[in-house]
């Protein structure tokens, strides 16, 4: 045999994988992962086969649809990598896009969205196969793969009047492509083509009348010819119908009250009239009948406002694409109506109107009352609804001259905040397009509220960032759950709903200010029926009357805004298969302790692995920090909580239970409380892949300075001025060093007023007591001077002397009178 | 018009080619311009044009050597170079007398009977630009010079009058001393003037200053008489070397007078190499070939066109054909000029310069030889309409829009390059009628996904450049001049730019708010409220003026872009379908039937007037039809000349009598290297697999494009693009890794065919084919096989070396 070391190098890397392979075996399989579907759609009440890619699906897999499957089918023996099923949808789902998942006995994949509607599916093949595709019969939907510069063709037959719709869907199921689509005719000459579309979210839709009978071609590249992945498409080719906006966009939650004083239409929600935008055989538009608006919105009392439900697709229609939606409100909702001119007072604010710009050019008016020097806040949504329009908002008095006006304030969609003069009594809200448009699609909503006004509800939105999680027979998940508030400040409680057997939650809340929680989730017990479970996660307002509900969403879900009803999904899957890796803090009896600005810390990790476990330990950090920005609104790192080293691998070694893990806390990090967690995970031998993962508990620390300024003697009398020699103001206290911080400490004196000269004082190491001193001039005016804060700063961490965290304290009022008139006695007459 | 026309030139060019002209000989008619005199102004004389027809009829200026008298002089005076002047009311005439030959003129004096007071405008104006003192070099400057400003070739007289008058402490006007006046000590050379000398002593412009000053230097007189229009005599004339000809410009002014202002013109020819002239309009014939000579008199232009030509008895014309309106006006024209044109390229000329034209690239061997053994009609015809619909026509055509347009990521971001880009190839593919093309620029607005073609106004940087970057490419006009000052080689003022300008500026442009964080996105708005930008000078708001000065009545409030689109593109435009003819004319040949072709003026007239008449008239009846022009052109035998020439046109390079070589275009010339050698091109910056003409800008790494001149999309010129040659260029193509890199490579085509091809003539035929596009010819193959046979054993080397041989011939690096 001949030992070349080329050969040799082959069979040791055999040999490595057969024993990594035996080794993940022993420790129980992973759960799975799909990295590919051959299609990603579905016929309903039709076959279609789909093939999986991915990690971890042998066994037993199943398909789990956001739909009714009336059946699946596993084609053979499911293989680690592959496994494909021919499934049937029940006929009765409705045309719109679904989460599916793979379930096996060791858990369940995040979803993929999928769609689902009544055209057959079929795969496109690959760029550059040598097979030569026949024309495919329309109607039909095709699924593929855009990578890079690849230009992806369908060749189709078509007949000569035949009006064929090519609609591209890729970012309306969360693909990276940016598509763009030309139809060619046999000759490779273009017929029609299309760019990216906003109001299709960036997908890319053309209709054409065919000229003759014959092949035609459609083909799907990115728009600059780079596509990141994933860069999977459907293209579905034919005659379809397809809503892409509702009119009105959004109704008043429950039943409302209809006004009579305003000649605008309000939306009770019995007999909403509900119009469907987009295109149903020869129409643009499709009146949806009321009793079946209110069939689906009838459960929308109960509901959350900004909350929206999907409608049903109008009856004698071949429909695809996104559900069409109307979004809740618990405003007063009005409908433009449109045989007024110029009479559109609106009526008691808060309110809300919708309208539409129906010419080029169109602007819309409309009217409000107001009393002098109220505050009154107009903002325009229509961006934000799928509108194709680029809103101006302006403010105009009764002669038409503008008043106030706003652009592009939240996205394209326009605020303003404008404060009546106290002779202003009526001003007129005008909405218009940017450039000019006007059909009916051009849709917008106006919400006009008081700013000072005390039904102006504090709110706040629960987020989390993973939708699915796999707890192994003994571990834990750990996860955030974020607030963004809007108003509410306070303490938000967290209840895990649906939990099933064999699960426990820790109860957490969200302390009042705080950026989030974390959430920790670990098994109590077995559960044999489970293999996976939705749960909902709740939060509750400890400090708002009326209390605050809302439900966690996914924060990065693709459809969140397209059809948000998906980003409220959240899946826990259970393996009895052990843990082979447990982690936990190796200071259990310290109690949450406080961490301060600008310095560094570590934290003790106790990592308990199965013998078998041979490849390294990764660490990482959990925080509820939201993620800082800095001035540019980018991310920016330098304020996060976080690890000095964003990871740290822990190399195999049995002797050593324990890691620490090196942190830095911000010097600019807000004073607030924070949870924290380290994330465990096991490494293959390569250390290319994590095999499994545990958490640390959930700790919470409190942020706040390293010193503290404790002062003595404020100046709480009049300060008296002496007409010649002015006057010395000291103010004297005490520096008190948190943690044993015993850097030099630089007090100033701030926010005094121009032309004093601001005091400053140095504190050695050793040094507490503090004197500054500040001289007002003979001449200075008798006031009363505010916002005088004392700061002081320290650079906790000698290594690091650019860091300096700071504190300060508010001085009360300086009162300043003139000598002379504060002791002289009135003269006589 | 071109009728007429060439009605008027085509007896002289015959008369010319058959007889040498000799005053001697001369026989027949003697002509004197004008026939008649008309007298109304004391100091506004007249002169006269003589000329001779010879006995074969060539007309022969005689201007310089007739003798003039007048019968009464108590009526009118007579110089002895044949200027006219007023003396007393009366009618008399002036006798001609010159090679033996006789004429009268009459000449009627008909002065008012008030004194005629001096008009700053019409007599002062023209002396201080005849004298050059309001040139940009001297007190035309904007900051004048030594303390003393005038505008910049009399744009503004009633500033110029104060100049002259108020500042200074009106030192420069001395009314009770007027020879003392600065303004005339000074140009005399009697006072320290850095300007030098810049009047003759009594001579015409002295008097005029001098007379203005005696007569306490008035303001211009509210009724005088106002400047309306500017004629040149004659329009054109045939010459052979070294003989020469008087000009003659006449003003025409608001009271119908008519004012001889020959002496007050400033003439400038277009190429001092064919034809001089000198101050007083006397042009001088130096060398065979055309050119233009320019008078400016107030501002205006007025040009004549001028042929240089030797005779040429034995010269045979070519049948002039009437099936192709393209052949027939140039057969006309060298006709005329007793030129013959070349024979017709071969087949494998041909097809190489059509593809290389039409769709960039070379045709294959297997293209080359269908080609050639096809023996039906037509077959050239048939190949052009193949290749107009090949994917590749859109590839070749789009860059070149893409080059005019300035699509770059310099100033958009990507995805509006690359969206413009897709509309571009759209429109290419679908031949969209280049008016509706135009027009779909010009009205966009809002971002990249709604409207692509606003990419057009995001690459300017105001309306300034959109203005001007839309005149030149769509007009073929520049007016940048104008922004400041009136045009120096052109009739265009600031009331022109600005007038231009106030359609665009309504167009503004906002970050893309859907597109955050995309850099360069922006969008295009429209304010329809914009109020119109002021005349610099007058403070006033400027009216929109459409190029030609029409100023249409737009209602407020509206896109005044959409007025401008309209006349743009209207069939009656005079600029935008002649400028487009003759840019896409330049595409096929070496240069535009006026070159440069986006620098149209007066003053830069076609080389063949009725065959961009015939060409635009065409082009506008078929629907701004640009596939059925480049068809047409393409088609004509004039385009599939040989580059072969004879010895009628050896010396012409601008009449289109043979094929010019001319380089391949960077992009061409990389893609046929690719082509040739079977090594593709990876461009950083670019998607894979593209060829060299589907880059969407230039901002890719290649040495090789930049080297050759790819433009960089920052100018709306075609001088941008760089097809000329270098030795750098030359060196690149020697030493350079791309050519030897590809020779060398493993994978390239010469080893492959090195590979397939057992025999050496075989291989030799087929290395000819993919690098030069022909056959080699016996000698050719004779130097090949001995080539061959020197490598012996190394067949892959001699192969090597071969190609890269051909690879650096002038048949691979030349459309021919």
């Amino acid at each position: 045999m001949n030992c070349s070391p080329k050969r040799i190098r082959l069979v040791a890397t055999a040999g490595t994988i057969c024993l990594a392979t035996v080794w993940a075996s022993s420790i129980g399989a992973a759960a799975p992962k799909i990295t590919r579907l051959s299609v990603r759609g579905f016929q309903a009440g039709g076959a279609t086969r789909l093939l999986v890619q991915g990690s971890d699906l042998g066994g037993t897999p199943r398909l789990v649809l956001g739909a009714p499957l009336r059946e699946q089918k596993l084609i053979g023996t499911a293989k680690s990598t592959a496994a494909e099923f021919d499934v049937v949808v029940d006929p009765s789902v409705a045309a719109g896009v679904y989460h599916l998942r793979i379930v096996t006995s060791e858990g369940i994949t995040t979803p993929e969205i999928v769609t689902v509607d009544s055209l057959p599916q079929r795969a496109a093949a690959p760029v550059g196969s040598v097979r030569v595709e026949a024309a495919v019969e329309l109607p039909i939907a095709m699924h593929g793969l855009v990578t890079g510069s690849t230009i992806q063709e369908t060749r189709f037959a078509g007949r000569k009047g035949e009006t064929v719709t090519i609609d591209v869907m890729a970012r309306r199921m969360g693909s990276k492509l940016r598509p763009v689509v030309h139809l060619y005719d046999a000759s490779k000459h273009q017929l029609a083509w299309s760019l990216p579309q906003t109001e299709l979210a960036g997908d890319a839709r053309l209709t054409v009348t065919l000229p003759a009978d014959g092949d035609y071609t459609a083909a799907v590249h990115d728009l600059t010819y780079a596509a990141a992945a994933p860069g999977y498409y459907r293209l579905a080719l034919g005659s379809y119908d397809y809503a892409d906006q509702v009119f009105p966009p959004v109704v008043e939650r429950g039943s409302s009250k209809p006004l009579e004083s305003t000649p605008l239409e309000s939306t009770p929600l019995e007999s909403t009239p509900l119009e469907l935008i987009g295109r149903f055989g020869n129409r643009t538009t499709r009146e949806l009948a009321a009793p079946a608006v209110a069939a689906v919105l009838a459960s929308s009392a109960g509901s959350n406002p900004g909350d929206s439900r999907a409608l049903p697709w109008p009856d004698k229609t071949v429909p695809l694409g996104l559900r069409p939606r109307v979004r809740l409100s618990d405003l007063c909702e009005l409908v433009e109506d449109r045989t007024l001119d110029a009479s559109r007072t609106l009526p008691l604010l808060p309110v809300a109107v919708c309208g539409r710009l129906l010419k080029p050019g169109e602007t819309d008016l409309y009217h409000v009352e107001l009393t002098a020097g109220e505050k009154l806040q107009v903002e325009v949504f229509a961006d934000r609804l799928g509108s194709p329009i680029d809103a101006t908002l302006e403010l105009r008095d009764e002669n038409g001259a503008r008043l106030a006006q706003a652009d592009d304030v939240v996205g394209p969609d326009p605020r303003l905040d404008y404060t009546a003069p106290k002779k202003r009594s009526r001003v007129t809200i005008a909405v218009n397009d940017a450039l000019s448009r006007g059909d009916e699609s051009c849709l917008y909503r106006i919400v006009v509220s008081r700013l000072d006004d005390a039904t102006r509800q504090a709110d706040f939105r629960l987020t989390f960032s993973e939708d699915t999680h796999n707890v192994l027979g003994n571990g834990t998940t750990v996860f955030r759950v974020l607030v963004e508030r809007t108003g509410y400040d306070g303490a938000i409680r967290l209840t895990v709903v649906g939990l099933p057997k064999g699960f426990v939650s820790t109860p957490t809340e969200i302390p009042a200010g705080a950026d989030g929680a974390l959430l920790e989730i670990r098994r109590s017990g077995t559960n044999e029926d489970l293999t996976f479970a939705p749960i909902t996660i709740r939060g509750e307002s400890l400090d708002a009357k009326p209390a605050i509900m809302h439900i966690a969403e996914s924060a990065v879900h693709p459809l969140g805004n397209l059809q948000p009803w998906l980003k409220s999904e959240l899946i826990l899957a259970a393996s009895e298969t052990k843990a082979p890796l447990l982690a936990a803090w190796a200071d259990d009896s310290m109690p949450n302790a406080a961490m301060y600005q600008g310095t560094d810390d570590k934290l003790s990790v106790r990592l308990e692995r199965d013998p078998a476990a041979k490849g390294a330990v990764r660490l990482s950090l959990i925080t509820t920090q939201a993620a800082p920005t800095g001035a540019n609104q980018q991310q920016n790192a330098a304020l996060m909580l976080r690890g000095i080293a964003a990871t740290v691998d822990i190399k195999p070694d049995p002797k050593k239970e324990t890691a620490e893990f090196a942190i830095r806390i911000p010097a600019d990090l807000r004073t607030a409380d924070y949870d924290l967690a380290i994330r465990a995970e096991l490494l293959s031998v390569d250390g290319k892949t994590t095999v499994a993962e545990s958490f640390t508990p959930s700790r919470r620390a409190h942020v706040r300075p390293p010193i503290e300024i404790v002062a003595d003697a404020m100046p709480t009398v009049p300060i008296r001025l002496d007409s010649k020699t002015g006057a010395v103001v000291s103010l004297t206290g005490t520096l008190k060093r948190l943690h044993h911080y015993a850097g030099e400490v630089t007090i100033t004196l701030v926010g005094l007023p121009m032309g004093v000269a601001a005091p400053s004082v140095v504190l050695k190491s050793k040094k507490e007591d503090f004197r500054l001193e500040f001289k007002l001039p003979p001449n200075f005016a008798a006031t009363k001077i505010d916002g005088v804060k004392i700061t002081a700063m320290i650079t906790p961490d000698n290594r690091r002397v650019n860091t300096a965290a700071k504190t300060e304290l508010a001085v009360p009022t300086l009162n300043v009178r003139q000598q002379e008139t504060a002791d002289r006695k009135p003269e006589k007459k | 018009m071109f009728a007429l026309r060439w009605s008027f030139v085509l007896p002289l060019l015959l008369a010319l080619r058959t007889e040498a002209a000799d005053p001697s000989v001369a026989t027949g008619e003697l002509y004197v311009d004008p026939p008649s005199v008309r007298l109304v102004h004391v100091r506004q004389p007249h002169a006269l044009v003589v000329t001779l027809k010879t006995k074969l009829g060539e007309t022969v200026d005689l201007t310089t050597d007739a003798k003039y008298a007048s019968d009464d002089e108590t009526i009118a005076r007579v110089t002895t170079d044949g200027w006219i002047e007023p003396v007393a009311d009366g009618t008399t005439e002036v006798r001609v007398a010159v090679a033996g030959k006789t004429a009268t003129v009459k000449i009627v004096v008909d002065l008012p009977d008030h004194a005629q007071p001096y008009s700053f405008r019409n007599d002062v104006m023209p002396v201080l630009s005849k004298a050059g003192c309001n040139q940009g070099a001297c007190h035309g400057y904007s900051l004048g010079k030594n303390g003393f400003k005038l505008s910049l070739r009399g744009a503004d007289p009633d500033a110029d009058f104060l100049a002259l008058t108020d500042e200074f402490y009106e030192r420069r006007i001395n009314r009770h001393n007027p020879l003392a006046s600065l303004l005339v000590t000074k140009p005399l050379g009697d006072a320290p003037h850095k300007g030098g000398v810049r009047l003759e002593r009594n001579g015409e412009l002295h008097r005029l200053l001098l007379g203005w000053i005696a007569a306490g230097a008035p303001a211009e007189p509210a009724d005088g008489p106002k400047f309306s229009s500017l004629r040149i005599f004659p329009e054109k004339v045939v010459m052979r070397p070294g003989k020469r000809q008087q000009l003659q410009v006449v003003a025409t002014y608001d009271d119908g007078s008519q004012r001889d202002v020959t002496r007050l013109s400033i003439f400038t020819p277009n190429a001092e190499q064919i034809a001089t002239v000198d101050e007083n309009g006397r042009v001088s014939a130096v060398q065979l070939g055309e050119t233009a000579v320019s008078a400016r008199f107030e501002r205006t232009f007025v040009t004549a066109e001028f042929i240089v030509l030797m005779p040429n008895d034995k010269f045979k014309p070519t049948p002039v054909p009437t099936d192709n309106l393209i052949d027939r006006f140039v057969a006309e024209k060298l006709n005329a000029l007793n030129i013959a044109p070349s024979d017709l390229a071969s087949d494998e000329q041909f097809l190489r310069r059509a593809y290389l034209d039409l769709i960039g690239i070379q045709p294959t061997p297997d293209e080359l030889r269908q080609f050639v053994a096809d023996k039906g009609p037509k077959k050239r015809d048939r190949v052009i309409d193949a290749l107009i619909a090949r994917p590749e026509f859109v590839d070749q055509w789009s860059l070149k829009w893409g080059d005019l347009l300035q699509n770059t990521r310099n100033r958009l971001s990507e995805p509006a390059v690359y969206a413009f880009r897709e509309w571009i190839r759209s429109a290419v593919d679908a031949n969209l009628p280049l008016d509706e093309f135009v027009r779909e620029i010009l009205l966009s607005q809002g971002g990249s996904s709604e409207s692509p073609t606003s990419a057009f106004y995001l690459v300017s940087q105001d309306p300034h450049d959109t203005m001007q970057r839309t005149t030149q490419v769509f007009c073929g006009v520049r007016m940048l001049c104008a922004k400041c000052h009136a045009h120096p080689f052109e009739n265009w003022t600031q009331e022109d730019y600005f007038g231009l300008y106030n359609f665009f500026n309504q167009v503004t442009a906002k970050n893309d708010p859907r597109a955050m964080g995309v850099t360069n996105a922006k969008t295009v708005l429209v304010n329809r409220t914009a109020a119109l930008e002021k005349h610099p000078r007058t403070g006033r708001p400027q009216p929109p003026r459409y190029l030609g000065g029409e100023e249409p009545r737009l209602a407020a409030a509206v896109d005044r872009r959409e007025a401008y689109a309209h006349w743009l593109t209207s069939r009656e435009n005079p600029f935008f379908a002649r400028s487009m003819a003759n840019r896409i004319w330049s595409y096929f040949f070496h240069r535009g039937i006026i070159d440069p072709v986006d620098d149209l003026r007066s003053t830069n007239p076609p080389i063949n007037p009725a065959l961009l008449d015939a060409l635009t008239a065409d082009f506008v009846a078929h629907g701004f039809d640009v596939r059925y022009l480049m068809r047409l052109i393409v088609t004509s035998r004039t385009y599939q000349l040989s580059s072969q020439m004879n010895e009628t046109n050896v010396h012409d390079d601008a009449n289109f009598s043979h094929c010019i070589p001319r380089r391949l275009s960077a992009e061409s010339l990389l893609d046929c290297l690719v082509q040739a050698t079977g090594v593709a091109e990876k461009f950083a910056g670019a998607p894979a697999g593209f060829s060299a003409r589907q880059l969407p800008d230039a901002n890719v790494q290649s040495e090789f494009l930049k080297l050759f001149g790819k433009p960089q999309r920052m100018e709306a010129c075609e001088c941008e693009r760089d097809d000329g040659s270098n030795m750098l260029q030359a060196l690149y193509f020697i030493n350079g890794d791309p050519i030897l890199g590809r020779i060398g490579s493993p994978k390239s085509r010469i080893a492959q065919l090195v590979k397939q091809e057992s025999g050496d003539d075989a291989l030799i035929e087929q290395l000819y084919l993919w690098s030069v596009c022909r056959n080699p010819s016996n000698a050719e193959k004779k130097l090949a096989r001995e080539h061959f046979k020197s490598y012996e054993g190394r067949r892959l080397d001699a192969a090597q070396d071969f190609t890269w041989a051909l690879l650096n011939s002038r048949d691979f690096m030349l459309v021919h």
